[in-house]
């Protein structure tokens, strides 16, 4: 289904889910992944989604671009159904979404050179002459902060920080506009970690594009997103504007998730002691719970 | 001042590989006092696990240390496999970062935990049994003496974790060595096992070396924090002196990048370029490549660990300029 025209120009997100579920049997019984999730993505924005190991942010991000189907809900990019897309048609459309994923030498093939593995989506989709396709490669390394001629080396040669810039390359190659991150930077040493993300600010302003960031570090998604989802069991339970939702949590889960990460105290010691203080007072009046 | 209950001198560490050596630990001299909680901060590389693995007497072959640790006066790098027993468990206690495969998966856990006390006949095995079940209930555990039946996969991340302390404890050392203990652990889950840490030093008077990539971890959990690059220590000071009075510039570059919450959407500061080959040996520093106050000398010429002030030491020729580099911009 394709909306309006003028839906579309009013303001109309870059991706709009609504109410996205996800089952995987367990046993006899069904386990919901994703359950019942909806959520906007404006173009060129970051929206964050944050949430604990199981809590279905994986799950979801693979459900936007159908690489587990849906059991229930609509996605719409670009005003498209994606959901109503027969798999070439999806193919086709998918292009304005990559993907960037945790593990970067992992989701690289070994054995294609850097050239191949960035090429290899314009060549998918039939895009280019191989010589305009060497320039496209020699233009994307550039544009990540990479050496071009990396360009005939394989991605086990390179560090950590090296071949996320790789994925990112080879996921930018057909100019997307929206990049799905899942958890692109944990894997990564702090340093490194903060290479990648100025980079993925600088692209974001360079070239408009749009991010849904999924991480569980919530200093990391404050630092970098415009709005955020809190999942939990596989519901959105926290939506909305990032400042919003860290100065004034509606949810007590993500009250306690906000809490839980640890402060540097850039203060005197006076001020430490206090801080730590106030940190213990706390936890013993919530009466923290041992189950996990 | 006490007498350090554990005193690092000197200490070199390096491994043989078929392409060549790997120089992983260069020179590297630290204390720590009785009760103290002492971080040692660094990336993957840095050289800060092997330090301590090293002193444990629990790195690969191919590995040759030289140096001095010494630990109530006796030196740990000149014990037998059979002296180091003796300490292991006993004397220290050490929590891994992935309690999965710390913990031996077909063995009760209560077996796990009673183990160390039976091996050092610290116990009957009546009251080891007794003590284990305390010490579930202690970390936290609901239920202690079902679970003490309990196999590991039956826990879920946070509670092995808790289980692994609960080994590590069990034959009350005077040190615990945490490497990375809660790095594989969901951030609630994390700071439940650090609190619970805190708690358990103070309650005992244990010392506790916690070795992280986290300056988060690091800053709220520790007295004292050595930072560690290409092998070395950049800086040791206290918590207090490392962030507000930042004296070396792989410090200041690594507080930077450490992503904190309440700052809202901000452009990040990385530093630049990639971290140190430790198949090479540098001349001079080996952050000198990436640093913004590098000068010609610090190619050329290694600088030394030299105290700034007080229980402050800093790695870098240039650590006055950089300390009032960095408090102007922290109070600007």
């Amino acid at each position: 289904m394709v909306l309006p025209n003028s839906m579309r120009n009013q303001g109309e997100p870059l991706l709009k889910v609504v109410n996205l579920t996800k089952t995987f049997p367990q046993g006899r019984t069904a386990f919901k992944a994703v359950d019942g999730a909806s959520f906007e993505v404006a173009a060129g924005e970051t929206l964050g989604i944050v949430g604990e190991s199981g809590s279905g942010k994986s799950t979801l991000a693979r459900a936007v671009l159908r690489l587990y189907e849906p059991d229930e809900g609509k996605v719409y990019f670009d005003g498209v159904d994606f959901t109503a897309l027969s798999m070439d048609a999806l193919r086709a459309k998918r292009r304005d979404i990559q993907m960037i994923f945790q593990d970067p030498l992992a989701s690289l093939n070994p054995m294609m050179t850097v050239q191949k593995a960035i090429e290899d989506p314009l060549i998918i989709h039939k895009i280019g002459n191989p010589r305009e396709r060497a320039r496209r490669v020699h233009e994307l390394l550039e544009l990540v902060g990479l050496d071009p001629a990396a360009a005939n080396a394989f991605p086990f040669e390179f560090s950590g920080g090296q071949q996320q810039r790789i994925g990112i390359a080879r996921a930018l190659a057909l100019n997307p506009k929206l990049l799905i991150c899942d958890e692109a930077t944990s894997a990564l040493d702090v340093s490194i970690q903060a290479q990648i993300l100025r980079l993925l600010q600088d692209l974001q302003a360079q070239l408009g594009l749009a991010y849904l960031f999924i991480s569980h570090n919530l200093a990391v998604v404050e630092h970098i997103c415009d709005r955020l989802a809190v999942m939990h069991h596989g519901k959105i339970v926290e939506y909305g504007n990032v400042e919003a939702i860290f100065s004034h949590p509606t949810q007590a889960y993500t009250r306690t998730l906000i809490q839980s990460v640890p402060v540097i105290p850039r203060m005197g010691r006076r001020a430490l002691l206090e801080a730590r203080f106030a940190k213990n007072a706390l936890s013993a009046s919530s009466g923290e719970t041992a189950a996990d | 001042m006490p007498s350090p209950l554990l005193e690092v001198k000197d200490l070199w560490v390096e491994f043989t590989r078929p392409g060549g050596t790997v120089y992983a630990v260069n020179g590297v001299s630290f204390e720590v006092q009785p009760g103290e909680s002492l971080g040692i901060v660094g990336e993957s590389g840095s050289g800060k696990s092997v330090t301590v693995l090293s002193i444990l007497g629990l790195i690969a072959k191919n590995g040759k240390v030289r140096g001095q640790a010494l630990h109530n006066g006796q030196d740990l790098l000149k014990m037998s496999r059979q002296e180091l027993q003796e300490i292991h468990g006993r004397e220290v206690g050490a929590i891994f970062q992935d309690p999965m495969t710390s913990l031996n998966p077909i063995m009760r856990i209560g077996h796990q935990i009673t183990e160390a006390m039976l091996i050092h006949e610290l116990c009957t095995p009546k009251e080891a049994k007794e003590r284990a079940i305390e010490l579930l209930n202690r970390v936290g555990i609901p239920n202690p003496a079902q679970r003490y039946n309990d196999y590991p996969f039956q826990f879920s991340g946070g509670m092995r974790q808790r289980v692994m302390i609960a080994i590590a404890l069990s034959a009350r050392p005077t040190l615990i060595v945490a490497d990375e203990p809660t790095t594989a652990l969901d951030v609630t889950i994390q700071a439940q096992v650090l609190n619970l840490l805190d708690e358990l030093r103070q309650e005992m008077g244990m010392s506790l070396i916690i070795i992280t990539h986290d300056f988060g971890v690091a800053t709220n959990h520790c007295d004292r924090i050595n930072v560690m690059y290409a092998g070395q220590i950049m800086e040791s000071a206290t918590v207090e002196d490392l962030i507000t009075r930042t004296a070396n510039p792989y410090s200041l570059g690594l507080l930077d990048s450490t992503m904190e919450i309440g700052h809202g959407k901000r452009p990040i500061h990385p530093i630049p370029g990639s971290p140190p080959s430790a198949m090479k040996q540098y001349a001079g520093c080996a952050f000198a490549p990436r640093c913004r106050f590098a000068t010609q000398r610090c190619g050329t010429e290694k600088p030394l660990l030299r105290p700034i002030e007080a229980e402050h030491d800093v790695f870098c020729h240039h650590a006055e300029e950089v300390m009032a580099y960095g408090t102007a911009q922290l109070y600007a």
